[in-house]
């Protein structure tokens, strides 16, 4: 049962569902997947990103569980909109409608913006993961391509393709970022698989753009959270953040929640050290402010 | 739920025509899926053609990749057969209730419900996969990216919920050019797969019909054993 992979929409056109019979126009092609497309689209004044499915029982499968998590999750809501099947020109293909987010890969906003909005981008991306690991699922497919960086490093997550229940083994996963293709771990869908993933995601930001070719390029025998945990620490702007990377590369966080926390102290503790550095000069001047106004005091009294 | 996937890179040349055999196969309800691994220079045409009417005569699907997609490759297809039989058998539910057994048309509200249904069956079903490796001296050099792919396979059968289990023969087998050889009956274990492969002698025949029949023989002798275990009474006779 499946949909006809080379169809590709044409821009303007006007499409409207089967079912439910809500309009939409096609503005755009604006992405493509293993899953099938995502076009942008508008109703009305408003944007939406339309997303096609190539395998029925695969994109049902999506969007069970995207309405599951829209009801459920204060950071899902309102995340799907619409749900239903295109009959146009002799294709059945079927399609959701979700909510359209502005934003860059976070490749592109780090080249552009500098490295140090990496540790808002994984604070929020970190939130994020939580938000849906509450719901009782994982990730699974987490990686560059499937999450978009807004203005101020917003983060949202997109493809929920290789979402699953916790519990059963992970439906999607891309090799650099899977814990079994480094040796380090089970498919199983725990929290930690999505943190192992988030580790990696973060050496990639952190690392040249063609880093992730040469991991998937390593023999067998060389794959091991040894040579990750040696990468963080050869990379200067991770720093910060390595102590929290090593331990979830070794999948010793006991959950997201844990993990969090950590990640957002670890940035504080640096701004801390910061002021730390500048408080000699701050006392020193307020004692001699103190200093001068009694003195003045004293003198007019 | 049996499947069998098939790697090769070229033509049989002895014995029973593998189409024949895959069809016997699908007979005995085991799906056969064929990968044919094209590093160097491109599978012949009539390779091409060989390999694309096993996995149709089988009820399975069949790829060409190279040996750096094969482990992908091999998951994608052990997937996609679990959900294609359940959807078969889904399917048949479906057409006794509605007349027909259609996914798409049926109303949203509805579809949801019968793939929540096949998602689950899938996750929890128990599923065996006989992999048949070509070890024809062609294969030589594609042999470590085979072990890696059957080691990357048990990984993700090992998340499953269901009981999965693999097994793995390779052909020409033995001394004597046995049609097939058992490298590792059915197992769930990594250990026992790590070591496939590094005591072989490469040999010139491909006799990938008489191969498939011997892994056929191997999955349903297996069954009938174990079913008559279950019969309790009987198996107090079987020696």
């Amino acid at each position: 049962m499946t949909t006809s992979c080379d169809y590709v929409i044409p821009n303007g056109t006007l499409i409207s569902g089967k079912w439910y019979r809500r309009q939409y126009k096609i503005e755009k092609l604006i992405g493509e997947g293993a899953n099938g497309r995502v076009y942008l689209v508008s109703r009305g004044s408003s944007l939406f990103a339309l997303k096609t499915g190539r395998e029925w029982v695969d994109h049902q499968s999506e969007v069970n569980v995207l309405k599951s998590l829209s009801a459920k999750s204060p950071s899902f809501r309102g995340y799907i909109v619409d749900s239903d099947d295109l009959e146009q020109d002799g294709q059945k293909i079927p399609y959701y409608v979700m909510k359209y987010v502005k934003g860059k890969s976070p490749a592109d906003f780090i080249k552009t913006a500098g490295k140090e909005w990496l540790r808002v981008i994984g604070l929020n991306l970190l939130q994020k993961l939580h938000g849906l690991h509450r719901q009782g699922y994982i990730f699974g497919d987490l990686k560059m391509e499937n999450v978009i960086v807004g203005g101020y490093g917003e983060v949202e997550l997109v493809d929920f393709g290789g979402v699953t229940a916790k519990g059963n083994a992970v439906k999607q996963f891309t090799e650099v970022y899977d814990r079994g293709f480094w040796c380090a771990g089970t498919r199983l869908a725990d929290e930690q698989y999505d943190l192992f993933s988030f580790a990696v995601f973060c050496l990639q930001l952190a690392k040249p753009p063609q880093t992730a070719a040469q991991y998937a390029g390593m023999i067998p025998q060389n794959r091991s959270v040894d040579f990750l945990i040696e990468e963080v620490r050869n990379t200067p702007e991770l720093a910060e953040a390595a102590p929290c990377l090593e331990k979830a590369l070794r999948c010793r966080y006991r959950g997201t929640s844990e993990a969090l926390q950590e990640w957002r102290s670890a940035g504080l503790r640096m701004k801390a050290r910061r002021m730390r550095k500048g408080t000699p000069w701050l006392k020193l001047s307020f004692a001699a402010i103190l200093l001068i106004f009694v003195w003045t005091i004293f003198y007019y009294w | 739920m049996q499947q069998i996937i098939l790697i090769t890179d070229g033509c049989s040349n002895v014995g029973l025509s593998p189409v024949v055999a895959a069809a016997q196969a699908q007979a005995e309800e085991i799906v056969v899926n064929v990968i044919g691994v094209i590093d160097d220079s491109p599978m012949g045409g009539s390779g091409h053609a060989e390999i694309s009417q096993i996995a149709e005569a089988g009820g399975g699907m069949s790829r060409f990749v190279s040996s750096r997609q094969l482990a992908q490759t091999m998951q994608m297809m052990t997937r996609k057969t679990v959900v294609n039989t359940i959807q078969q058998i889904v399917g048949k539910e479906l057409r006794t209730i509605l007349g027909h057994d259609k996914i798409e048309e049926l109303p949203p509200t509805e579809r949801a419900q019968v793939v929540k249904v096949i998602d689950e069956l899938g996750e929890t079903s128990s599923l065996r996969v006989a992999l048949l490796i070509d070890c024809s001296a062609s294969m030589k050099d594609k042999l470590p990216a085979v072990r890696e792919a059957i080691r990357d396979l048990l990984l993700s059968l090992q998340a499953r919920n269901g009981k999965s289990e693999i097994c793995v023969f390779h052909f020409p087998g033995g001394t004597y050019g046995e049609e097939a050889q058992l490298d590792a009956d059915w197992t769930t274990e990594l250990a026992k797969v790590e070591n496939l492969f590094y005591k072989l002698i490469m040999k010139g025949t491909t006799p990938t019909g008489p191969a498939i029949l011997t892994c056929i023989r191997h999955m349903v002798g297996q069954n009938r054993r174990r079913s008559l275990d279950e019969g309790g009474l009987l198996s107090d006779y079987v020696v």
